[in-house]
């Protein structure tokens, strides 16, 4: 007698083994070595099917999305500083283009402040006569401090 | 999932919505979680790789071609961090698949040297069967869990693993077998309940 073999088997219990389903039936109640092997393999797909598997926490999707939605403000807050950056180096390639910059400025800074600068120049003998360059330094440190805080949010 | 609703739920994460982003990962997490523990077996990088998955699935849902299926989709991402992760970990996967039977010879039944009747007073059949599940080479296992606890299709499997439809039915095939032959030879039969 021919013995189903393993492709036979898993095909009848795949169920796609319509054309040959009779004739395997009918040897099955016949034959207990191959009743055997079916019954091995559908204790096999049984476990297959059913073994305990390992699952997520059921806050699991709330936190990816609270995850998801974390990073894309994160990357918006990126895009305004790259853009904020973006906006000061072109302006500052064009007004170094166009003008000479340091000039101009130092200029406005001298009519704007220029009751401060003489306040400044009677002090320079104590800071060796740089006290000009002291306090423009000073300035612009509190200006990134701004700039820091308010507008970067870093 | 129906293609129609598919995209209803795409179009709306596309656009915004993180809601619909929550619903899509409760769709699919039973699916990540299933392939990725039969790579990974530590808790905390299973999780780590689920969540990786899902971020993925946002950043590139753009990509997503409505015709193809998303849970087909979503598992492809899960399945190729997976390898990722196997290949950072220098786990030899590929090499598994090659020697898949041979190396499977000598995971040792811990408790080898009882006769079939102590062991079943022991364990029982489908705790063993379990037991030599656990010990099959990694892709095996991911196959017949996609397979079997999925429900997927060959083709669809071929799809998220890029291997060939014949090579995904001949791998399962042959796992299965493999199985069956252990089953048998520990039991001859007498526990099989017939």
């Amino acid at each position: 007698m021919n013995h189903l073999n393993d492709q036979e088997l898993q095909a009848y219990l795949d169920g796609l083994s319509s054309d040959k389903q009779e004739g395997i039936e009918k040897h099955l109640k016949s034959c207990t070595q191959c009743q055997i092997s079916l019954q091995a393999y559908r204790e096999i797909y049984h476990v297959l099917k059913t073994e305990p598997m390992p699952h997520l926490s059921v806050h699991f999707a709330a936190e990816v999305a609270a995850d998801m939605k974390s990073r894309l403000e994160n990357r918006s807050q990126l895009k305004e500083t790259i853009l904020l950056l973006a906006f000061f180096l072109v302006g500052g390639g064009v007004s170094f283009y166009f003008v000479n910059p340091l000039t101009s400025l130092w200029d406005t800074f001298k009519e704007m402040f220029s009751g401060m600068l003489q306040f400044i120049d009677k002090l320079a003998p104590v800071f060796n006569g740089h006290a000009s360059i002291i306090v423009i330094a000073v300035l612009i440190l509190v200006l990134v401090g701004i700039l820091d805080k308010k507008i970067l949010k870093i | 999932m129906h293609t129609a609703e598919q995209q209803v739920l795409v179009q709306k994460i596309l656009d915004g919505d993180l809601k619909a982003f929550q619903e899509l990962i409760t769709l699919y997490q039973r699916l990540v979680i299933h392939i990725v523990s039969r790579f990974v077996t530590n808790r905390e990088d299973q999780e780590e790789l689920c969540h990786e998955t899902f971020i993925k699935v946002y950043r590139n849902l753009s990509h997503f071609q409505s015709k193809a299926k998303l849970s087909t989709w979503v598992g492809k991402i899960a399945y190729n961090l997976c390898i990722n992760y196997m290949r950072k970990a220098k786990i030899p996967l590929y090499q598994d698949l090659e020697t898949g039977d041979q190396a499977y010879e000598f995971v040792q039944i811990s408790d080898g040297a009882h006769t079939p009747e102590e062991i079943s007073e022991q364990k029982d059949l489908s705790y063993r069967i379990k037991e030599l599940i656990d010990n099959l080479p990694i892709q095996y296992k991911a196959l017949l869990t996609m397979y079997h606890m999925e429900e997927l299709s060959y083709k669809e499997i071929a799809e998220i693993t890029d291997l060939p439809e014949g090579t995904v039915k001949s791998y399962i095939f042959r796992a299965r077998k493999l199985l069956k032959d252990k089953i048998i030879t520990q039991y001859q039969g007498e526990n099989l309940h017939l």
